[in-house]
């Protein structure tokens, strides 16, 4: 055996040992606990739309926690220590898909290893999976597998590369947002007849797992899973939560609402430019990255399992601002979960009560470090790839590009002002 | 353009502060006036509503790490108590309500520390306990008398009679 893969094994081994220790002591609280209750639902043959107002994921993410609710009830073992193990094993499945990768990519074997080892002992996948027992890296995971798909033959694998898409999206809606990049996405298949099935076939698994649930209770779907705008727990929200604090101790901010939909057409504006600017190129990835990195830097509903986006494509482009990332955004949740939920974090050994003011200067430093961070990524990664692509743009390439920089601005401009 | 982004920043928290500070100082429980005529002599620089608070409190003790001779810790552990009095008459008065809770806690924790170990100490300053409670007193009956905030302060006002 080489040293390299030493090293990897070594690495896996650690996280291993880190992982376990977390979901050992870990308790049936916050996200988890909530899980639980829509898979009790789901598993008395309940529809658990109508009936619980924080459903508000699609059927197949509660499908994971019903399994796990089955195999408890199987097993005896504990639901919270069972929901926490599918992350964790997608997280190592990451690692190793990563590495794989990085490998194709031509990327040394020592170097594949440190990088593929950078997301396993990453401190936000260790207390997003472990702690938290969020199910995000079973989305990154199927998200990888369809741009491993489709970056490896294009034409031979799109179709299986939209429908992994879809099973991501089937999950966690998130990786929808990038389904604009991948269509833009230039190979051999350019042709909208193909970017139409693309987009069909990535739509499918989402769509028959929420057909039954529409059939029964359309109204119930429509309120919990396509109005939910997310939490405002990181970003910009945070810092200015931080300073509201200071105001009487209150962790509610005012104009929550205009301020979220305000930061919906920002977003959806800058999709729309980012969309543009990667039209016809080549880096899928980098693509990727930029929007999830807009997603963090403007919307106004950031949770903290949104964190654990960034590494896999981070580390897929080798990219080395994934360093302040991964500190500021862990001193960002150890903040979050030391105010907010120390039970998440702590788990059995948790001492003193939530809301202690103490640790809002953490939530409130780390995530005004990340913020900063996490703007100036996306920033370098438009200008690198200007840099390096402009010259290359067509006519009406750089014309679109132009104007929708431009509506870009007028549009963020008038439609905060009317929003506040 | 980094710098004018500082600038900005730096310009707008300087506004943010004055005017908050300005509106605040209208809406007091008490005036200033009052305050003072209580025997009151100043607030805190930095009090327990800013997010910089543990930063002070963690530079506190550092500070009483650094203090070996016996009497000058005892001293400045008395000084301590005077900056939670200052700090809770603050909270009080500026109506901070949502941190009164945890600057009572932390103004009784601190005279329980001094009533385990330095209680002989006390009767030097006997006045400025007593003073405390006066205007601890004055503040409180500005509540009406089912407030939650009112059975808050008499916390605060009781332990300080047991050190006395």
């Amino acid at each position: 055996m080489n040293k390299s893969k030493i090293i990897l094994f070594i690495g896996i081994f650690s996280s291993v040992l880190i992982r376990t220790f977390f979901i050992l002591n870990g308790l049936d609280s916050a996200d988890v606990s909530k899980a639980h209750q829509v898979a009790e639902v789901i598993l008395q043959g309940k529809n658990p739309y109508p009936i619980i107002d924080f459903a508000t994921y699609p059927p197949l993410n509660y499908y994971i926690y019903t399994l796990t609710l089955f195999i408890s009830n199987l097993t005896t073992a504990p639901f919270h220590v069972l929901a926490k193990v599918w992350p964790n094993i997608a997280d190592i499945a990451i690692s190793f898909l990563l590495f794989k990768l990085l490998i194709h990519q031509k990327t040394k074997l020592l170097d594949a290893c440190f990088w593929s080892l950078m997301y396993l002992l990453n401190p936000i996948s260790i207390l997003i999976s472990s702690a938290h027992g969020q199910v995000d890296s079973i989305t990154s995971l199927f998200l990888l597998f369809s741009i491993y798909a489709l970056t490896l033959n294009t034409s031979k694998f799109f179709i299986l590369s939209a429908l992994l898409l879809g099973f991501a999206i089937a999950i966690k809606p998130n990786p929808a947002m990038l389904l604009p990049i991948f269509l833009v996405y230039k190979l051999n298949w350019n042709e909208w007849k193909q970017k139409l099935v693309f987009t069909l076939i990535s739509l499918t698994p989402v769509t028959i797992t929420l057909i039954p649930y529409l059939w029964i209770n359309s109204g119930a779907i429509i309120k919990n899973i396509f109005s939910y705008s997310g939490v405002y727990d990181f970003g910009y929200a945070a810092i200015l939560r931080g300073l509201w604090y200071q105001n009487n101790a209150s962790i509610w901010l005012p104009l929550t609402q205009e301020l979220l939909s305000a930061s919906k057409y920002l977003f959806l504006s800058g999709l729309l430019f980012i969309t543009f600017l990667f039209l016809n190129s080549k880096q899928l990835i980098k693509a990727c990255l930029a929007v999830y990195l807009l997603f963090l830097g403007v919307y106004f509903g950031i949770s903290a399992q949104y964190l654990i986006w960034i590494l896999p494509l981070a580390i897929l482009s080798k990219d080395k601002m994934i360093l302040p990332f991964s500190i500021f955004g862990t001193v960002a949740l150890i903040g979050f979960y030391s105010f907010f939920g120390p039970e998440i974090l702590f788990g059995r050994f948790m001492f003193g009560s939530a809301f202690q003011s103490k640790y809002m200067l953490i939530y409130f430093v780390g995530n005004l470090l990340l913020w900063i961070t996490t703007l100036w990524w996306l920033i370098n990664i438009i200008k690198e790839y200007l840099h390096s692509s402009f010259q290359t743009f067509s006519i009406l390439h750089k014309k679109t590009y132009y104007s929708n920089f431009i509506y870009f601005y007028i549009f963020y401009d008038t439609r905060l002002t009317t929003s506040l | 353009m980094v710098i004018n982004l500082i600038v900005f920043l730096f310009i707008s928290i300087l506004y943010i502060h004055s005017s908050g500070t300005s509106y605040a100082l209208k809406h007091t429980l008490i005036t200033e006036q009052e305050l003072h005529s209580t025997g009151f002599t100043g607030y805190e620089p930095i009090n327990p509503n800013l997010l910089i608070y543990p930063i002070k409190q963690i530079t506190e003790k550092i500070e009483l790490l650094l203090i070996f001779n016996k009497q000058d810790k005892e001293k400045y552990q008395y000084t301590i108590l005077d900056k939670r009095f200052k700090e809770l008459v603050f909270i009080i008065n500026f109506k901070k309500t949502g941190f009164l809770e945890e600057t009572v806690a932390r103004y009784n924790a601190n005279i329980g520390k001094l009533i385990k170990n330095n209680k002989d100490f006390s009767s030097n300053y006997k006045d400025k306990l007593s003073e405390y409670i006066k205007i601890l007193k004055t503040l409180q009956d500005r509540y009406d008398s089912i407030s939650s905030y009112r059975l808050l302060i008499q916390y605060a006002i009781d332990t300080t009679k047991r050190l006395i």
